[in-house]
């Protein structure tokens, strides 16, 4: 036999049918007999029944078109930005050939100089031809041209050092950069992705400039310098973590962000929305100094005494990752 | 007599497809369009739900104007989002899932800040007067509701704190099943029944305490 509380318990499984017959019966057998619990069943039922008859209310008029609108509105600025993005991302699919161009004239031009000197090494050939294609276009090659067409030895190997000379900046500016996205990938699984691909950023950015410059330096200061990039990594903490997180986003599109690969529309595995903890959602962007003070400054006013910041800046110079704590209360 | 096995088979899988809410082709279809961007197949997707999703905010709101207003949000955020749905639910599911949450915010920040109706009822010394403020659109949602215990009764739902609020409108209002809220609200089905008596049991204290106060009104 049941007592009165466990049968207060069962009471809304009961009025919604959800009792198995045996509980079933014994709840009906005690409502039967004590009156309170049935005056409490009726009361209940009663107020069951009447948000049972509370009716739909029809969409408010215009709704459907109004919606419409917004949605026509959102399609709209999704695909220009996934054109951007596409832009980039046929810019930045050029990047890893073109490394890999690099990397060879590199090791051809280190080749011949240990060892050109003293004979031709098969593979000297092609390192030497590609060399002369790629950077050297510009100056030795048209020496070249007035002497003939790659003729003696020692004028290939002439355009040869001057290769390795224009080349050795690019090279280790490269190097530099991807160094410090090994570092991050280390520590950041999340953001791998997206790191390689700003450092493949920098390695067009110097290394297409080259055949074009007269003066490689300036080209280098400029990759190195005019752009300071800071990866900008976010740790959304709230309890309205899905809002926060679009707003966010949300404040970083309102500030043009440059290189806004890892907006979710680029396809990359950017926006680390890592599922790993329910109350907490990872974001990463990428964007230049200035862009990176507006957005602060965007999310302090949005925020106000809610932001706690934690800025860190990476081993690599140029590189800075700052962390965004965002607690809800 | 195989012939009776075989029409029992058929059935008996068509009933268990339809019972475990797989999504229909079509869905599947509209989903994957909507996915690419594709407005007109995210209108026809939600097309059997706009309604139930602004009657949800409507009562969890208890305000006309902002269950609109929230209902825009919902789909506009659902357009969005789609990307991430992942098709483990259905997709009125998850409707649903973003519209309580996204009430539950609204509700949390109101909180915060204290947004006062015209007409919304205002306490004085413990006694309840109405606001003395002519309101020029009672909203439809009144109209329904002239019969005095289902205006109390409705009054008394946003007295309820959010999380029995989520329920009693879901299953009394909107009449989900258990199995339906739980899948709404993330929560196991034990959790879901314990949780709807407890709010019906909550909603009846507040309606008693209301009726007390009329009482003492009338004694006066």
């Amino acid at each position: 036999m049941k007592n009165c509380g466990e049968i207060i318990e069962l009471m809304s499984l009961y009025i919604d049918g959800e009792l198995d017959s045996e509980t079933k019966r014994e709840f009906e057998e005690h409502i039967e007999t004590c009156e309170s619990c049935r005056s409490e069943l009726y009361e209940l039922k009663e107020i069951v029944d009447v948000l049972g008859e509370v009716e739909e209310v029809e969409l408010p008029s215009g709704f459907k078109e109004q919606l419409h609108e917004k949605l026509v509105a959102e399609k709209k600025k999704n695909e220009s930005e996934s054109k951007i993005l596409s832009f980039r991302k046929k810019f930045i699919g050029f990047a890893p050939s073109i490394a890999a161009g690099l990397v060879l004239v590199f090791v051809a031009a280190s080749l011949i100089i240990t060892r050109g000197l003293f004979g031709n090494v098969p593979s000297t050939n092609t390192g030497g031809s590609m060399g002369i294609e790629y950077s050297g276009m510009m100056e030795s090659d048209q020496k070249n041209n007035k002497d003939g067409q790659y003729n003696g030895l020692k004028n290939e190997e002439d355009s040869q050092v001057s290769v390795l000379f224009n080349e050795e900046p690019g090279a280790t500016q490269s190097q530099k950069f991807y160094d410090g996205a090994e570092d991050s990938l280390q520590k950041e699984k999340s953001e791998d992705a997206r790191k390689i691909e700003n450092s493949s950023f920098y390695e067009i950015t110097s290394s297409s400039d080259v055949p074009a410059s007269e003066q490689p330096q300036k080209t280098y200061s400029i990759a190195a310098t005019g752009m300071t990039v800071y990866d900008v990594n976010i740790t959304v903490n709230s309890p309205d973590l899905e809002k926060d997180t679009d707003n966010i986003i949300n404040i970083a599109r309102s500030c043009n962000v440059e290189i806004e690969v890892e907006i979710e529309k680029s396809g990359h595995k950017s926006v680390a929305l890592s599922g790993l903890d329910e109350n907490k959602n990872t974001l990463n962007f990428s964007m230049d100094a200035a862009t990176y003070e507006n957005f602060i400054s965007k999310l302090k006013e949005e925020y106000g005494s809610k932001l706690s910041l934690d800025e860190k800046t990476d081993d690599s110079e140029k590189t800075k990752r700052v962390e965004i704590t965002i607690f809800k209360e | 007599m195989i012939f009776l096995f075989l029409q029992w088979l058929v059935l008996y899988h068509f009933r268990a497809g339809g019972e475990a809410g797989s999504m229909s082709s079509s869905e599947k279809e509209l989903i994957k369009r909507a996915k690419k961007g594709d407005v007109e197949a995210f209108e026809q997707l939600i097309e059997g739900c706009q309604k139930k999703v602004f009657n949800i905010a409507l009562r969890m709101l208890g305000n006309y104007d902002d269950a609109s207003e929230l209902a825009q949000e919902v789909f506009l955020k659902a357009y969005k989002s789609i990307k991430n749905f992942k098709g483990d639910s259905l997709f009125n599911t998850w409707i649903y899932k973003v519209t309580t949450n996204a009430c539950l915010d609204e509700i949390r920040k109101r909180k915060n800040k204290k947004v006062v109706y015209l007409d919304e009822d205002i306490e004085l010394g413990g006694n309840e007067i109405k606001r003395q403020i002519k309101d020029d659109s009672p909203g439809p949602e009144l109209k329904a509701e002239d019969n005095e215990l289902k205006r109390a009764v409705m009054d008394s739902i946003n007295m309820l704190p959010e999380e029995y609020r989520t329920v009693i409108v879901l299953r009394d209002i909107q009449g989900f099943t258990y199995e339906e809220i739980a899948n709404i609200i993330k929560c196991p089905e034990g959790t879901v029944k314990s949780r709807i008596n407890r709010a019906r049991q909550a909603l009846k204290k507040i309606l008693q305490q209301k009726k007390e106060l009329i009482n003492e009104e009338y004694v006066k």
